[in-house]
């Protein structure tokens, strides 16, 4: 037969149990929040849609006050211009809070694959860096932004 | 009943009475951020972020070799160039050396807010400490090498105020020197003949005369020359670049801090110095790393020595004369002009809003380097944590373009200006 009590350490495991994994999910989230990651997302879309970057930086995650490279390639089949135009891309970075840019220039090469080779950047502070993407095709022009955190 | 027990941060949960759970539980207890943020350290707690920073800091490493300067850690090359540093015929009037102004008994600088050599100069002598770790030399980043570095101040005006043919002159004629040069790059020309190579001359001698001298000159000739006072300025760099800054109190700290050990290496006052320079100060931002230094440029609105002292573009300037140098890293000069320091000059953005701007120097033994700021406005460490805590005389920004708005009022206590003072002077290497 159960014990009244067993029920009253049962309700109390659950709630231990809730508790724990709250507190475990908390100190994770607390440790990514706190933590700096200097990683790119993967994909990144456009302002209005017509855009889709896909991104990776070399060394990654990116290091802080070293140069670094990235290459981009761009799917522009959502972009309202379906004509053989060339895609061109232009980068550029800058930390908000801080309201200054990078002291380099961002150098962009296409490369045979159509991919863009981004040379140059260097975020030499730790702390939030926006890199914005300026995206175009004939007469759409769209810019994409990425928040990345050192 | 029995009772049970239940996990805490102290102790671990009674695994006997939780079936399935119990282990999870100690996961889980083990996981809980409180648990896991801080270690023991002494009188200040940091948190886990605070450490990770904490370890960027220290140790510091050996310098890196200077891939452009093929006699950089030559034995040799570091006597010649040490003969050379404190050589006094290199200048125009054989009274300065590059000893005057980088005197060793004063850490490597001179205890002046501006350098007084063959006239006054415009701006702070710059300690030699960790020099080898610099990206740009100067306060305006003019040089992006150590042995370019060394090559400005024989031939302006107000330091050395010679010029590179009377240098060369001074090697080949003293069978020391000569004799040096020799064994490592080879002999040098005699300029023996006076009509090809006359007794001065250079493209940047501040006298005419001194110019056309150089000018008038065969091409050829003028690359000999060149050549050997390229080598000079690489023999003092080797000289220059083992200069470095030994372990100090604040390294001990790291260390015990990364052993996970107790510490008593740094004072209680310096402990909350440091907490308030990596925290709320903001300071760790630009004075980041080992050196205590991001390399780069900033604006941090600090008014001029006097109200004589000319307009100074910082920055902007010095990335124009790097622009017209030959002496560069990506040059002919460069024994790697496709390396690291020639990709830096080559993704340099001429057109970065940089006006005013000056290099962020490196704090190591900055207690020794006074006065402080790039025309040693300020006497001591006080004054200038007491600037950064009130910017009662911060000027406006000298371009409208690139605000640091990280620069603010920090509003510091008495005490906390006593620990952050503390906290630099543990930066001082071991006597």
């Amino acid at each position: 037969m159960r014990n009244p009590s067993d029920n009253w350490n049962d309700v109390t495991h659950r709630a231990l149990f809730a508790l724990m994994v709250t507190a475990s999910l908390g100190g994770i989230t607390a440790a990514h929040a706190d933590g700096a990651s200097g990683l790119l997302p993967s994909e990144l879309t456009s302002e209005h849609g017509g855009f889709r970057l896909t991104l990776h930086s070399t060394p990654a995650p990116i290091p802080v006050n070293e140069l670094f490279e990235m290459v981009v390639r761009v799917d522009a089949s959502a972009a309202a211009d379906d004509s053989s135009n060339p895609v061109w891309l232009r980068a550029s970075a800058e930390m908000p809070a801080h309201k200054h840019g990078m002291n380099t220039r961002v150098i962009v090469e296409q490369l045979e694959n159509g991919e863009f080779a981004l040379k140059g950047l260097l975020f030499h502070m730790r702390g939030e860096w926006l890199i914005t993407f300026d995206v175009a095709k004939g007469r759409v022009h769209e810019q994409a932004k990425v928040r990345v955190l050192l | 009943m029995s009772r049970r027990r239940f996990a805490s941060c102290s102790s671990e949960p009674n695994a006997r009475h939780y079936g399935w759970l119990g282990p999870l539980y100690i996961v889980m207890a083990l996981c809980t951020g409180s648990c896991a943020t801080t270690a023991p350290t002494s009188a200040v707690e940091f948190s886990s972020a605070e450490r990770e920073l904490l370890l960027t800091l220290s140790p510091l490493p050996p310098p890196p070799r200077d891939e452009t300067n093929a006699v950089d850690g030559n034995s040799e090359a570091i006597a010649f160039g040490a003969a050379l540093f404190f050589d006094k015929r290199l200048s125009g009037n054989g009274d300065v050396s590059c000893g005057t102004c980088h005197d060793p008994a004063k850490a490597w600088t001179d205890g002046r807010s501006l350098p007084q050599a063959q006239g006054t100069g415009i701006r702070n002598t710059l300690s030699i400490w960790n020099a080898a770790y610099q990206r740009w030399l100067f306060w305006d980043g003019r040089a992006d090498s150590l042995w370019s570095q060394a090559l400005h101040p024989i031939e302006d005006p107000l330091e050395m105020n010679s010029t590179r043919l009377q240098v060369a002159h001074v090697i080949a004629s003293d069978p020391s020197l000569a004799a040096q040069y020799k064994n490592l790059f080879g002999e040098a020309p005699s300029f023996e003949d006076s009509q090809r190579f006359p007794t001065r001359g250079g493209p940047r001698a501040h006298d005419v005369d001194a110019q056309l001298n150089w000018w008038q000159m065969q091409s050829s000739d003028r690359e000999q020359v060149n050549r050997v006072f390229v080598n000079l300025g690489k023999a003092i760099a080797a000289f220059e670049a083992t200069i470095v800054t030994t372990e100090a109190p604040f390294d001990r700290f790291v260390a015990d801090l990364r052993a996970g050990r107790p510490s008593n290496a740094l004072s209680a006052s310096a402990q909350r110095g440091l907490k308030l320079f990596i925290g709320r100060g903001n300071c760790a931002v630009c004075h980041s790393g080992p050196t205590f230094s991001n390399l780069e440029f900033h604006d941090i609105r600090v008014p001029a020595l006097n109200e004589q002292m000319p307009p100074d573009m910082g920055r902007a300037r010095g990335i124009a004369e790097l622009s017209a140098d030959e002496f560069v890293s990506a040059g002919y000069f460069s024994d790697q002009p496709a390396g690291t320091r020639a990709q830096h000059l080559a993704f340099l953005d001429a057109e970065a809003a940089v006006l005013g701007h000056f290099k962020t120097p490196g704090l190591r033994n900055v207690a020794l380097t006074a006065p402080y700021m790039h025309q040693g406005q300020m006497a001591t460490l006080r004054e200038v944590v007491e600037y950064y805590s009130k910017l009662d005389t911060a000027v406006a920004p000298a371009d409208p373009n690139h605000i640091e708005a990280l620069i603010v009022e920090l509003d510091l206590t008495e005490r906390e200006i006593d620990d952050l003072v503390a906290f630099l002077e543990s930066l001082s290497s071991d006597p």
